[in-house]
């Protein structure tokens, strides 16, 4: 089965260990005849923060905002979302934060039933979320902090997604100090991973 | 004793900045003199850039000049307080731009040559958060013990293990509800008043 796959990466270094994870990433989901669309936001100069504007427009329609038109459209084209990035102060960098925060809107995500002002999801056509990140501390120190990036993505933007949507939580913790062993073996298990789904 | 209030909204309307206002008396009536970064009135740059995360790399102190501003403001802090709405279970990019790029090597934790990390904020005796549910588009599920975790225990790495951690919490019926709304800022304002 192909898969339509929406492909995320926030890292501002080219030559960086994440940034050749977007590379194998878009690699590899080409590779198997799916269609790839890629959301490189630092490449793209994507804004990081929501403008007065656009915080005045929450509430609004999609076609309010008509700068974001294409992230929207990908959006809902895509199945699969993926997302690389290095995890910094246990989150999402900002730039990826305000991906979430702007593109992820009313109207685009969920709309709100205005009888009821209950959330209603609108991103039934993902049925998976891929996420490849790095981890500047260890498992348990990323454990004992409370995993706030894995929150927003596992049971925020997750909650928005079809009902049998699955989730891939792929971390190589430890980064500063691993081996070239320890992350050619990351980049093989992330192959591995995204062969699978495709 | 200086308090720092680290302030993010877009565009603040009556509640945001009722939040900031009891935040600022609260810290006061506590006899600390109080500091505010107004993040979006600055105009922060949210975005780490590429030279920014090369000097990141080399473990050297911030050579931007807000950055070198903000840890000026660092320095004196014994109170780090942050008063934010909050955007898919967790502070605005703009909050988390200031962790990225004002929170560096040099100012928030030094990195030893055999990648030991130590705290740089050891003054810091205190984080305060003070936020709001802003429906809708999040859920928020266990947010308080949510927000604990991340912002307390994350900064420990750069205030210390002694560092605690006071966390007020305006749920969903406490944004939208004025009379709850009211008791929850009076409530706030007593809790930070009341801290040592």
């Amino acid at each position: 089965m192909t898969r339509r796959i929406l492909v995320v990466h926030a890292h501002p270094d080219p030559t960086s260990f994440s940034h050749g994870l977007f590379d194998l990433v878009i690699r590899v989901c080409g590779e198997v005849g799916n269609e790839v669309r890629v959301h490189d936001l630092y490449e793209s100069g994507f804004s990081p923060v929501v403008s007065a504007n656009e915080w005045s427009l929450r509430g609004a329609a999609p076609s309010t905002k008509p700068h974001l038109a294409s992230y929207f459209d990908d959006v809902a084209w895509c199945d699969t979302l993926v997302f690389v990035y290095p995890t910094w102060w246990s989150g999402q960098p900002a730039v990826l934060k305000a991906w979430i925060d702007r593109v992820l809107a009313n109207g685009v995500a969920w709309n709100l039933d205005e009888t009821t002002g209950q959330v209603m999801p609108t991103l039934r056509n993902v049925t998976r979320i891929v996420v490849v990140t790095t981890h500047g501390r260890s498992k348990s120190a990323n454990l004992l902090c409370g995993r706030a990036g894995r929150t927003v993505v596992v049971r925020s933007i997750r909650r928005l997604c079809s009902w049998r949507c699955r989730t891939h939580w792929l971390a190589l913790y430890s980064v500063d100090r691993s081996t070239r062993f320890e992350r050619d073996r990351f980049k093989q298990r992330v192959e591995r991973i995204l062969r699978r789904i495709s | 004793m200086t308090a720092l209030v680290v302030f993010t909204h877009p565009k603040p309307d009556q509640f945001a900045r009722e939040l900031l206002d009891v935040t600022v008396a609260g810290l006061s009536a506590a006899g600390h003199e109080v500091d505010v970064i107004d993040l979006y009135r600055d105009n922060f740059d949210a975005a780490m850039s590429p030279g920014e995360w090369r000097v990141y790399t080399t473990a050297e102190a911030p050579t931007s000049a807000d950055q070198q501003a903000y840890a000026r403001l660092l320095a004196r802090a014994e109170v780090l307080a942050f008063v934010f709405p909050m955007w898919w279970s967790g502070p605005p990019s703009m909050l988390k731009g200031f962790f990225d790029r004002a929170l560096v090597p040099g100012v928030a934790f030094r990195l030893a040559d055999n990648g030991r990390v130590s705290p740089g904020l050891r003054h810091i005796r205190r984080v305060v958060v003070v936020t709001a549910a802003e429906p809708p588009g999040h859920f928020p599920q266990r947010s308080t013990r949510q927000l604990s975790h991340s912002f307390g225990r994350s900064l420990r790495r750069a205030t210390g293990w002694r560092t605690r951690t006071l966390v007020c919490w305006a749920g969903p019926g406490e944004t939208s509800n004025s009379e709850k709304r009211q008791r929850f800022l009076a409530r706030t304002r007593d809790r930070l008043a009341g801290l040592r």
